[in-house]
């Protein structure tokens, strides 16, 4: 069984613990905890004739007291980074922990979830702001993790390109 | 850097096997398990057993071994029973070794700082956005009232309720070019910032008002005293936001301390933040009958101020401070 590597990525309070936990338990919650540190999770999931055992490294969120350390990114086969659909600051942070996790991890794939796109009404991340992005050659997916919208796509997404499926 | 003493080296050397509960993991080219010792047992880990790979044991090590350069230090890794450890790897003998050190207690004191640092800083951004929502807003004549909060569950909260009222000037003069054609949103960024500095946490506002509480988020002094600096900053700085053609409106402010209710309630589907207590209509009486210029608090409110009731002055029921 192939095992692979993935860091959850972004600024704090974007989700990037629910989209984990919605991916693995199917559950959400909507109550705030901030993640110190960081928490390893398992999936496994099957892509074309290959199984593969996901880790999931949900990475505590950047602010501007702390910066992510890079160590974690060691031998990660590739990254999510999450941003917040009713943030707009939140893409800005996505775009430079890129920056950063590339000099680690070099050219792995990742790919960009808009999260909390179930907020329509307070959405800031409109489709110009992501096309720059998107004009470079980035995947974007708009996606909830309260709704389960785009969460086992992004995951399934990004390790088929990972396993090079 | 000088060099340090063998008896401090020892001494910090007890310290760490005291409080860290140190174990180490050997470990082959291929991620098997050569050896271990130290305070293992301390970590509740799988069984450890000689060729069984590292990474069925320790997952945040997979992907890293065989490690030959710098030394990789993982902070406060999660562990299944819930303690948090910080993964030292690194090379040395032909081996890779793994080395835990325990971060549980540092690391929960950092979780409830970051929790608090985190929803503060979400508020703030809240606040922003709420006043700029309120630009648009104020056109149709709406208040805004929902506000994001950070509690799920209801508490009873001493607190300090801070009202403002104000009131625009009517001019009918030209517009300065250094002037704002939204006075009303200005006025309520200029009052959130004071308010969000002073850690108090705007519950609602509307076009002539705006009520704040101390006490809800962290506050380095009592709720009364961050009122009490929020009310005479927040009277300056509604002053000079508000001016137009140069001539300014009218503010005042009300304080009333007292315990309050307050929990999350859902209105279609959004969570709206809810408080209910005396204090609240309270305050509202206060800054309603106070002077332009004037700071208006109750007695609860005096009692505890210090130094920040500096300058305050008996009127009626309630103390004042004349600010113009």
């Amino acid at each position: 069984m192939l095992q692979k590597k993935i860091c959850m990525l972004g600024a704090f309070a974007v989700g990037k613990t629910s989209l984990v936990s919605r991916y693995v338990t199917s559950m959400f919650s909507e109550k705030y905890l901030s993640t110190v540190g960081v928490k390893i999770d398992k999936k496994t999931l099957v892509v074309g004739d290959e199984t593969v055992m996901l880790m999931l490294w949900d990475i505590y969120g950047e602010d501007s007291m702390q910066k992510v350390q890079m160590s974690y990114l060691k031998g990660a086969s590739g990254y999510l980074l999450v941003a917040d659909a009713t943030r707009r600051e939140t893409l800005d942070k996505a775009a430079s922990l890129h920056e950063r996790a590339r000099e680690v991890t070099g050219d792995v794939p990742f790919l960009l979830v808009v999260n909390k796109s179930d907020l329509v009404a307070q959405c800031e991340i409109d489709d110009a702001a992501l096309q720059p992005l998107l004009n470079q050659g980035w995947s974007v997916l708009r996606g909830s993790a309260k709704t389960g919208l785009g969460v086992e796509e992004a995951f399934s997404s990004l390790t088929q390109r990972m396993v090079g499926g | 850097m000088a060099e340090t003493p063998r008896i401090v080296l020892d001494y910090l050397a007890a310290l760490v096997l005291e409080t860290r509960s140190p174990a180490y993991i050997r470990v082959d080219g291929l991620g098997g398990i050569l050896g271990w010792g130290g305070d293992t047992p301390a970590y509740r880990l799988p069984s450890l057993a000689e060729g069984e790979p590292v990474g069925l044991v320790l997952s945040a090590v997979d992907g890293l071994i065989p490690h030959t350069g710098e030394p990789i230090r993982l902070p406060a890794v999660e562990l299944n029973s819930g303690q948090f450890v910080d993964v030292h790897v690194f090379g040395g003998d032909d081996h890779t070794w793994v080395l835990l050190t325990d971060a549980t207690l540092e690391t929960m004191q950092q979780a409830m700082l970051q929790q608090r640092l985190n929803e503060v800083n979400l508020i703030r951004g809240w606040h922003a956005r709420a006043a700029d929502d309120q630009i648009t807003r104020s056109e149709a004549g709406e208040l805004i009232s929902e506000l994001p909060a950070f509690t799920e569950e209801g508490e009873r909260l001493e607190v300090s309720v801070l009202q403002l009222y104000f009131a625009l000037p009517q001019h009918s003069g030209p517009v300065l070019a250094t002037d704002d054609l939204d006075p009303l949103g200005r006025v309520l960024r200029a009052a959130t910032e004071v308010i969000t500095h002073e850690s108090g946490y705007v519950t609602s506002m509307a076009q002539d008002s705006l009520v704040a509480m101390f006490g809800v988020l962290p506050t380095g002094s009592s709720p009364q005293i961050h009122a009490i600096r929020a009310a005479r900053d927040a009277v300056a700085a509604v002053r000079e936001a508000g001016s137009i053609g140069g001539e300014n409106g009218s503010v005042a402010a009300g304080i009333s301390s007292g315990f309050v209710s307050v929990g999350l309630v859902n209105v279609a589907g959004s969570r709206v933040f809810v408080a209910v207590g005396p204090s609240l209509e309270a305050a509202g009486n206060l800054a309603r009958s106070a002077d332009s210029g004037t700071v208006l608090v109750d007695v609860a409110t005096l009692k505890v101020a210090g130094d920040a009731g500096a300058g305050f002055k008996s009127s009626g029921e309630a103390y004042a401070l004349d600010l113009n």
